[in-house]
């Protein structure tokens, strides 16, 4: 998905990301729809990634995107510019999946779920250490987005909210409404299948 | 590549947890475009939930001109109900009159007044019309509007012409 020049107009292409961001959510507030489908352009993909990893799966992910710049668009005249444009629009997403989240009833199902039968393999863990530790390569990223995927969604959502998007794991608790130690839990599954699923790959070679 | 069993499997660990938050980190900034172009349904849905923006400043621009062009047509019935009512099944003998008073007062008449007032207002709120059917080319109710406006001001034109002050005003027919 490209961004149109001849749309973005001149001043925004030559400016740094927040400075062009600033200049279009001026527009946008002004009511300049054109503005506002340039700010979708440029973060789309950011905030769409955050939602995929959310919500586990394209159809929802891309419904919780288009929720989330239907927001952003009612809410921009709040918008003050203390945070980059980017980290707003995911904490906007972050706030719409968590409703979501809190309205599915299974939801705390999944969170009280810590996976006490997962396989927990020493040797697995092992190479998944020499795996990461030889790899901070862009495969590892890649690889690593594809086992968030993979992830039961309570593991999921905790992880991607604490070491993805940075939230304290205090401040995840009180989005998700849950105990701080059920935030804990959910984080060492999420770490343990992770390390499973990092052996798996067979990428880095174990002998025993 | 060969590992030994740690002693110390918290070593690993956090060897491992270390790793994988420096690459979860990495993800942040790192998008995931759709698999497809999610803007027209976004579109659609700021239409339909009410936003404000754009769409609020043609309501606004629509207000404007809808108020214009109501005015213009009152003035339009006005104008038409006097010339209606003055030629009336005498026209004949009235428009002669018309004629007679043009000619000794050109434009100053109180019909071709109200007339030239009447058609005044409503150029204006063609012109406001036709900027807002610009920025709203799907319009229904605007371009009903524009049809409608440009009917009323043909019938004055032909009724200017028939009290001889068409050529005062001249403009679009």
């Amino acid at each position: 998905m490209t961004v149109d020049p001849a749309r973005s107009g001149p001043a925004t292409d030559r400016l740094p990301q927040p400075a062009a961001d600033a200049v279009l959510v001026a527009r946008a507030v002004e009511g300049d729809r054109d503005a506002f489908e340039q700010i979708y352009r440029r973060h789309a993909a950011r905030v769409h990634g955050l939602c995929l990893r959310l919500a586990g799966d394209s159809e929802r992910a891309e419904g919780l995107t288009q929720d989330t710049f239907v927001k952003a668009w009612l809410a921009l005249g709040g918008y003050g510019g203390q945070a980059p444009l980017g980290a707003w629009l995911g904490r906007i997403a972050v706030n719409r999946w968590r409703d979501l989240w809190r309205t599915d009833k299974r939801a705390q199902q999944w969170l009280v779920d810590t996976g006490g039968e997962d396989t927990w393999d020493q040797a697995a863990a092992v190479a998944a250490a020499g795996r990461l530790e030889s790899a901070g390569s862009l495969l590892a990223v890649v690889d690593l987005e594809r086992m968030i995927a993979r992830l039961p969604a309570g593991a999921r959502t905790v992880f991607v909210l604490h070491e993805v998007e940075g939230y304290p794991q205090a401040e995840v608790a009180a989005l998700l409404g849950v105990s701080e130690g059920t935030i804990k839990s959910q984080m060492h599954r999420a770490r343990r299948l992770l390390r499973a699923m990092f052996t798996e790959t067979g990428m880095v070679r174990h002998e025993a | 590549m060969k590992h030994d069993l740690p002693r110390d499997p918290s070593a690993h660990d956090d060897a491992f947890v270390g790793r994988l938050s420096a690459l979860a980190a990495a993800l942040r900034e790192d998008g995931v475009e759709p698999a497809r172009d999610l803007w027209p349904d976004i579109e659609r849905a700021l239409d339909t939930t009410g936003a404000t923006g754009r769409r609020a400043t043609r309501y606004k621009a629509a207000r404007t001109w809808t108020g214009a062009a109501l005015a213009a047509t009152v003035l339009l019935a006005i104008g038409l109900g006097v010339a209606d009512l003055r030629p009336g099944p005498d026209a004949r003998h009235a428009i002669p009159v018309a004629r007679d008073t043009t000619t000794l007062q050109p434009g100053v008449s109180a019909g071709s007044a109200t007339a030239r007032q009447g058609l005044h207002a409503v150029d204006q709120a063609l012109n406001e019309l036709q900027a807002a059917l610009r920025q709203s080319p799907n319009d229904p109710d605007l371009s009903r509007l524009v049809m409608l406006i440009h009917h009323s001001r043909g019938r004055l034109l032909r009724l200017q012409a028939e009290g001889g002050v068409r050529d005062a005003h001249g403009g679009r027919s």
